[in-house]
């Protein structure tokens, strides 16, 4: 393999502005991001602090206002299969079945590939995250941690150049969540696809990436702090859990989301920070 | 005070619980944890009376357990208020039911005090579309508890709720029952939530049927702060404990069967490129290398 | 078990009596013959039947039964172009209805997607839709006459297979039964969830494929719903359209019953519509059904 590029996606002051009934409102203000190829990179930030709204810039989904982005050396504009996306909802097509959700997409990038390749494609990748013996069922009939795995298979099976994670285990319960964050990071380690993932759990953040983008308080958010998680790959829980440095990248985060987040030069200070979002 | 002796429960010829012991006693606070799907409403039934055990017994001081009645008090996930009712309302109903031998005032206080108690005395004349989900879930607390139950049931009262009003009404509830002492029984899905709350956690190991795990008992002093259990080499401890014991029974109950199958070695295509001709002179796919394909062995 | 049991005896007995309650108020409203024997002014005997009742004209059950047997028995039956089997008649009109019926929904169905899918569309068209929607079939029959008065196609033996009055009931099915498809798919289209918008969009499926393997599928149940209201119509049309044109049908025999003042058989008529307008919701909402579930 060729050396890993070192700016895999760059995003180069990213502006977003909404146009309100009142006036035009800031949602996103100078974002700056570089990712090296291979990287798992979390934004972490309270609810409405535009982390989405950045993710969905970068999937094409939502309009730049003004700035650069910049993936792979080619400026991507719109949405692609290159770019592939879980959204907390899996949003599969319901009158599908898991099979075929994931061939929709398959069909339509490996369009050169015979049909038994794609078949042993989606097979492959649904197996991988535990759906052998549910590939033929319908959305209705997978329980919503299931539903989450088809997406996850539907995103890798893509082989996109970037994966883009918008808060993938929200709807989860927490016991789920750390079963789906194994499946993911067991894909993962398989293939190194450059990954953006939204979130608001700490542990998931410190879990899963190799640095942790934290944001202020919206509107007008911005990059806070950045911080780098040490931990080698492949990641075991049991390990990580019980590494005294997992309690201090921790107790770091939460502080920061519960005290420094709001601080910021632009703008007055958020009354209350909560003092409890973390744990929960 | 609750006692479940070998209990076991079937539905439709699956057997969802097996075995299930477990003692509670009075004014202890005792949580529940197990993944969603795995029993654990089942097993709150069966202590409320809407579910009776296909075998062994579930007793409340001695009493077998028949029927639901006002000593065990439910907390559902789902606030089950009436929506048109205001708050104070919904809980006058529950109230009359119960105390008709008390007077009019006796009652109205009654239900002052559990209304001041979940803080929502501003919003007692408000209905429940007005409230927001940690509001309602309050009302529904308070409703259930100004019957004065003996124990309170929660069926994973806070799986609805965002994070952090949760973690606001994790503290506030810990809070009250700090205040008055009643037995609690929590289920939840949340290892960190039990932690937080209980004076003892027990896993609803997802075996199936479903059994309790090793119950866990968590020595952490009242009242908890959140952050400051951060800290705790317990309550580290006693989480890594709690999630593995959980993962791993999960993790061994899913057959390991592996599999080989193949990934073909195919890279994907700009979808930019196709056009019109792209469709009819079909070129081969890419591939990475020369090797054609790559037999992978998978657990399922 | 118990519990299966008593809720089909009650979901099969509560109507019966429900039916039987019904009849009997019938029963109590309509005339009765009396004979009565008299001696008239010559002094001969003579029978003179009197109809009393609430409603004099109105015939019993039982006389409504004895009336309408021939053409219930022999549903079949064909006697004279306006005297033929309930059925006959029945699958005469079912013909008609299906021809419009069909018309209605491939029209309105791309109609539909167009309101669904295009502002501008919605916006120049819909003051027109909205016009034309409240229209009764009454009205739009002699439009169609006119409109269609130069068409007749004739067979080999020189007679018309095809008419005016034929292209003029098609036309006015069509256009009165179109609406609920169009105003159903048209909701259906914008219903679709943005989710699954974003994952046509994310895999830049082209649109032919968005069309067939997401908007379609999204809109299926809303347009069932549409395709089912639509029929409903074109069943309550049919009758109108088959009054006025005097077309063989359960409308027109209902028609033709009337000027011959055949009250049972009018009865039998809109019992017959009534019955075979509920089996065609039921039919269709069996098959609203198996896409809603999906």
């Amino acid at each position: 393999m060729s050396l890993p590029n070192p700016k895999m996606l760059e995003l180069d002051r990213l502006w977003k502005i909404y146009d309100t009934p009142k006036g035009p409102a800031t949602i996103v203000k100078d974002f700056n991001l570089r990712m090296k190829e291979g990287e798992f990179a979390t934004l972490i930030g309270h609810s409405g602090c535009g982390k989405s709204t950045v993710l969905m810039m970068v999937a094409g989904l939502s309009d730049i206002t003004r700035g650069n982005m910049i993936l792979a050396g080619r400026e991507a504009v719109g949405p692609g299969p290159d770019r592939g996306i879980v959204f907390q909802s899996p949003c599969l097509l319901p009158w599908m079945t898991a099979f075929e959700n994931v061939m929709l997409g398959v069909e339509q990038v490996y369009y050169t590939a015979s049909k038994d390749e794609r078949r042993q494609m989606v097979e492959y990748y649904l197996s991988v995250v535990g759906l052998a013996d549910a590939m033929q069922k319908y959305p209705s009939e997978l329980s919503q941690g299931m539903r989450q795995r088809v997406g996850i298979a539907r995103a890798f099976a893509l082989q996109p150049k970037m994966l883009l994670l918008d808060e993938p285990f929200g709807m989860l319960d927490s016991l789920t969540r750390y079963e789906l964050q194994d499946v993911l990071l067991n894909l993962w380690r398989k293939n190194r696809i450059t990954t953006l993932m939204v979130t608001h759990d700490v542990d998931e953040a410190i879990y899963l990436s190799d640095r942790v983008v934290m944001m202020t308080d919206g509107p007008e958010a911005e990059v806070g702090e950045i911080l780098h998680i040490p931990f080698e790959r492949p990641r075991v829980r049991k390990e990580i859990m019980e590494d005294p440095r997992y309690y201090e990248l921790r107790e770091h985060l939460i502080t920061y989301l519960n005290e420094r987040s709001h601080l910021r030069p632009s703008r007055g200070e958020t009354p209350n920070a909560p003092l409890s979002l973390a744990a929960a | 005070m609750i006692e479940i002796k070998n209990a076991s429960k079937s539905y439709d010829g699956t057997q969802v619980l097996r075995d299930i012991d477990l003692s509670v006693k009075e004014g202890e606070f005792v949580a529940i944890v197990g993944y969603s799907g795995s029993g654990k409403s089942t097993l709150i039934n069966l202590i409320s009376g809407l579910v009776r055990p296909d075998s062994g017994t579930v007793t409340m001081n001695g009493e077998p357990i028949v029927e639901p009645g006002p000593e065990r008090g439910l907390v559902f996930q789902n606030y089950s208020l009436l929506p048109w009712l205001t708050v104070r309302e919904n809980i006058d109903l529950a109230v009359d039911e119960v105390f008709r031998s008390w007077t009019k005032e006796e009652r109205e206080a009654h239900v002052t005090r559990h209304i001041e108690m979940v803080k929502l005395g501003p919003a007692a004349h408000k209905l429940p579309k007005e409230l927001s989900g940690g509001m309602r879930q309050r009302v529904s607390v308070a409703r259930t508890l100004a019957m004065n139950p003996k124990v309170l049931l929660m069926d994973e009262p806070l799986s609805a709720l965002d994070a952090l009003t949760r973690a606001t009404l994790q503290d506030e509830i810990a809070d009250i029952w700090l205040q008055n002492k009643t037995t609690v029984i929590w289920i939840t899905n949340d290892p960190d939530e039990a932690i937080l709350v209980a004076d003892r956690v027990i896993p609803l190991l997802p075996t199936a049927p479903a059994t309790l795990g090793k119950s866990i008992a968590v020595e952490l002093e009242r009242p908890r702060d959140r952050r400051a259990v951060n800290h705790d080499e317990r309550f580290k401890a006693l989480r890594a404990e709690l999630i593995t014991t959980l993962l791993d029974s999960k993790a061994s109950r899913t057959s390991k069967v592996s599999m080989k199958l193949t990934l073909p070695d195919i890279l994907p295509e700009n979808v930019e490129d196709v056009n019109a001709f792209g469709r009819w002179s079909r070129r081969a796919p890419k591939r990475r290398n020369e090797n054609k394909k790559e037999e992978v062995e998978v657990s399922v | 078990m118990k519990f299966l049991q008593r809720f089909k005896l009650d979901s099969v007995l509560l109507p019966l009596a429900a039916i039987l309650v019904c009849c009997l108020i019938w029963q109590m409203i309509a005339g009765k013959s009396v004979v009565s024997t008299k001696v008239d002014d010559w002094g001969d005997k003579v029978t003179v039947t009197k109809r009393l009742g609430i409603s004099k004209d109105l015939p019993t059950p039982v006389e409504t039964w004895n009336a309408s047997k021939l053409y219930v028995l022999e549903p079949f039956a064909k006697r004279g172009e306006l005297d033929q089997g309930i059925l006959r008649f029945s699958w005469l009109s079912l013909k008609l209805v299906a021809q419009g019926y069909f018309l209605a929904l491939v029209i309105g169905t791309p109609i539909g997607f167009f309101l669904g899918l295009s502002k501008r569309f919605t916006t120049a068209f819909d003051p027109v839709i909205q016009i034309l929607r409240p229209v009764s079939p009454l009205a739009w029959l002699p439009l169609g006459m006119i409109l269609f008065s130069g068409v007749q196609v004739m067979d080999a033996n020189g007679r018309t297979t095809f008419g005016a009055s034929d292209a003029a009931a098609l036309f006015t099915i069509a256009i009165c039964a179109m609406w609920p498809t169009v105003m159903n798919t048209a909701v259906g289209v914008r219903a679709v969830p943005q989710d699954y918008l974003n994952v046509a969009k994310v895999l830049k499926l082209s649109k032919s494929k968005t069309l067939w393997k997401v908007l379609v599928p999204a809109t299926l149940p809303y347009m069932f719903t549409g395709f089912r209201l639509s029929l409903g119509i074109a069943w309550l049309v049919i009758v109108a359209v088959e009054m006025l044109t005097g077309r063989p049908g359960v409308g027109g025999f209902l028609w033709q019953q009337y000027n011959a003042n055949s009250f049972a058989h009018i009865i039998l008529c809109i019992l017959a519509i009534g019955v075979i307008g509920y089996v065609l919701d039921r039919l269709m909402s069996v098959i609203e059904g198996r896409f809603k579930s999906v």
